[in-house]
């Protein structure tokens, strides 16, 4: 038997109404993130690939995986380098205003993860409850919304890790002469309402402001994999997977972008195999 | 009725100086139901505009987002307004105080010479907004019948807690007294959350800075400052003036001003009100006034309960907040904007009446079962109405929610020694 970890990092969006604002405004108004003037309503969805009206100067979102370990030995070179790590089945972050659960601890439903590179495909979903897969955040008894619970804390490593800083007051002030600059020399009327908008909250520079110093806000996962696997494995990369095993996967977003309306995300899915 | 007219009846003696800890009282206690009122007309006006009002401008789009954001933004402050003077009636030894008489009022029912009533957004709700939170003039300080603004109130309730702050040593009989500050939600003493900040009021330094935490809010701290709620509604009001016409009427609902659910008599029977009529809006608004009673009951818990345990006060707190005010009231009320009033000429609003006082429930156990009894009328109800024909879809939403909620507080009461009586 030996265990396969595969270490990803990049970055993801999620267009969702903040604080306090209702978890189903589409447009926001109280919080601090918003659908421009253009864009699409907010959605809530934590996408990590094909982002939905990104923003100027954002990150670019995907997730990749950058180091493969087998029975805790690095192997440089290995197929899975490279590949893609995606959330499908649209992951909602499911507080709905402390109704379900504490903010920022809030479990993340449906978590289905793909990794994909070429012809090779894996996915597999954490079921809150692998007893009843249809049962939603609404359904499922406390300790099971406990167990797909996020640890939050507070630090400066993931931003630092994510945009090579740690400084939120700089990182947001940097932004806001870009989006200055651009304002002085953009004529579309849409386009000048939005980057308005993005303005004025860059604006609000104080260190202690959610907008600033949610970006230091590290929020850990750790969720099983336990529904069915689907996998397509023509070369052999992972030779036998063993199924029948949970497939833990770590899950760290930080580094929180609320102008661009994204989150650093990095974490490592391990496989065990026969 | 306004302060000319009433000088014609009888020349009104100009309002005395807080001599006394009742008059202080007495004072703090019209002070917490003006600030709940304005709450209320502000919340009112920002539920009248129409953010997603086909049409507009991308300029225009973001203008009415900024009139919801700012008008939303000073209702939490005048929220706070409230709690601030709770914590003030409860820092002298006195109960707070979460009532309120229903809307319209006339101009002079707290001796503000301004009327209080529910306007939709636009010119009249504007002037009558920058009239209330204008600072406090020169001659303020002039012994006058009335208050010309809300600021002199405050003038004259840091004259008296200075007065008797200086005479009597024992004034803040209730320093010990449970009451909501800042400490409660995590958040360090000065700072803004949500733009709000709750001061605990212990002694006469921190009574004087919840007060001047209020007129700097209101007023602002200095004759420009941009942040003040006079500021914000001048601003707002520059923008609106400079709009074409046919922009603003796309900005606004057809609301109506002063809306009730059925014909009420404790209001200012000079003002038009409109009687909501539609079923729908009808049963709807009415489960909002309940919901809002209910986030209400659960403040009064929350500020001066002496008998509820620390996890009482947690619960109280993590469900009046965020589920009762963002996840019901809101939605609620967008929801309400969206159904007709049932006159053929306007939509349906919020009404923001309470049917009789808003009662302190002195006793732990009784009051959780009333809460899980009234949480179970409104998971029922809301999912009735959102079963009905044409009501948008996102009141399953609500219904949804309110019914977890009830069911989280079913929990928690069984799992404490309330339980028994259920």
């Amino acid at each position: 038997m030996s265990v396969i970890v595969c270490s990803f990092h990049g970055w993801m969006q999620v267009r969702l109404a903040t604080n306090p604002d209702p978890t189903d405004e589409l447009r926001g108004v109280s919080g601090y993130t918003f659908a421009l003037p253009g864009e699409p309503d907010l959605d809530r969805v934590l996408r990590s690939r094909d982002p939905v009206a990104p923003r100027t100067h954002g990150p670019p979102i995907g997730v990749a995986v950058h180091r493969v370990t087998v029975d805790g030995h690095e192997v440089g070179g290995h197929p899975l380098l490279g590949a893609r790590f995606d959330l499908v089945g649209d992951a909602l972050f499911e507080s709905v205003n402390e109704v379900i659960y504490t903010m920022g601890e809030e479990p993340l439903e449906p978590f289905e993860v793909q990794l994909s590179h070429g012809a090779f495909a894996l996915r597999r979903r954490a079921f809150l409850d692998p007893t009843r897969p249809g049962a939603t955040v609404y359904d499922v008894p406390r300790a099971l919304l406990d167990a797909h619970a996020s640890d939050v804390t507070l630090g400066d490593q993931i931003m630092i890790e994510a945009t090579g800083a740690g400084d939120p007051v700089a990182f947001r002030a940097r932004r806001l002469a870009l989006l200055r600059e651009d304002l002085a020399t953009c004529t579309d009327p849409a386009q000048r309402a939005g980057l308005g908008r993005r303005i004025s909250e860059l604006e609000i520079t104080a260190p202690t402001d959610h907008r600033t110093q949610s970006m230091l806000f590290i929020e850990t996962r750790h969720y099983p994999l336990n529904g069915p696997t689907t996998i397509t494995d023509p070369e052999r990369w992972l030779g036998t997977l063993d199924t029948y095993a949970d497939f833990p996967c770590d899950l760290i977003l930080g580094s929180w972008d609320a102008d661009a309306l994204s989150a650093y995300a990095a974490g490592t899915l391990t496989l065990p195999t026969h | 009725m306004n302060a000319d007219l009433l000088a014609t009846v009888a020349p009104a003696p100009p309002i005395p100086p807080i001599t006394t800890r009742e008059e202080l009282i007495d004072a703090l206690g019209k002070a917490a139901e003006i600030e709940h009122a304005l709450m209320c007309q502000y919340l009112f006006a920002a539920f009248s505009l129409d953010r997603t009002a086909p049409g507009l401008s991308p300029a225009d789009q973001e203008h009415v987002r900024t009139f919801a954001q700012m008008t939303l933004l000073i209702a939490r402050q005048e929220m706070e307004h409230l709690g601030i003077v709770c914590n003030l009636l409860i820092g002298v030894g006195a109960s707070p105080n979460f009532d309120r008489p229903n809307l319209p009022l006339q101009a002079n029912y707290y001796q503000v010479d301004l009327p209080l009533a529910l306007l939709p957004f636009g010119e009249r709700f504007l002037v009558l907004a920058e009239q209330l939170e204008a600072p406090c003039q020169d001659h303020a300080h002039e012994p006058l019948p009335y208050y010309p603004s809300v600021a002199a109130i405050y003038d004259r309730l840091r004259d008296g807690l200075v007065r008797l702050g200086a005479a009597s040593p024992d004034l803040f009989l209730g320093a010990d007294d449970p009451q909501l500050t800042n400490a409660d939600f995590g958040v360090p003493p000065a700072q803004l959350w949500y733009d709000v900040a709750l001061m605990p009021v212990t002694d006469l330094p921190s009574a004087l800075a919840a007060i001047d935490l209020i007129r700097v809010q209101g007023e602002g701290a200095t004759a420009d400052d941009p942040h003040s709620h006079y500021e914000r509604f001048v601003a707002m009001h520059r923008t609106w003036d400079a709009l074409p016409a046919a922009t603003r009427a796309q900005m606004v609902r057809p609301a109506p001003a002063n809306p009730m659910t059925s014909a009420r008599g404790d209001v200012n029977p000079r003002v038009t009100c409109t009687v909501l009529t539609d079923e729908r809006a009808v049963g709807l608004a009415n489960l909002e006034n309940r919901c809002y009673e209910l986030l209400l009951l659960l403040l009064s818990r929350l500020y001066g309960a002496t008998d509820a345990t620390a996890a009482d006060r947690a619960m109280y707190q993590e469900y009046a907040f965020f589920p009762l005010m963002t996840m019901v009231v809101r939605p609620v009320s967008e929801i309400l904007v969206e159904l007709p009033a049932g006159d053929g000429r306007h939509c349906a609003v919020p009404t923001f009446e309470i049917d009789g006082p808003i009662r302190t429930y002195l006793d732990r156990t009784t009051f959780h079962v009333q809460l899980a009894e009234r949480l179970a009328h409104l998971a029922t109800g809301f999912a009735a109405i959102a079963a009905m024909p044409d009501v948008p879809a996102r009141l399953h939403y609500v219904a949804k929610n309110v019914a977890y909620v009830r069911d989280r507080v079913l929990a928690y009461i069984a799992g404490t020694n309330t339980s028994a009586i259920l």
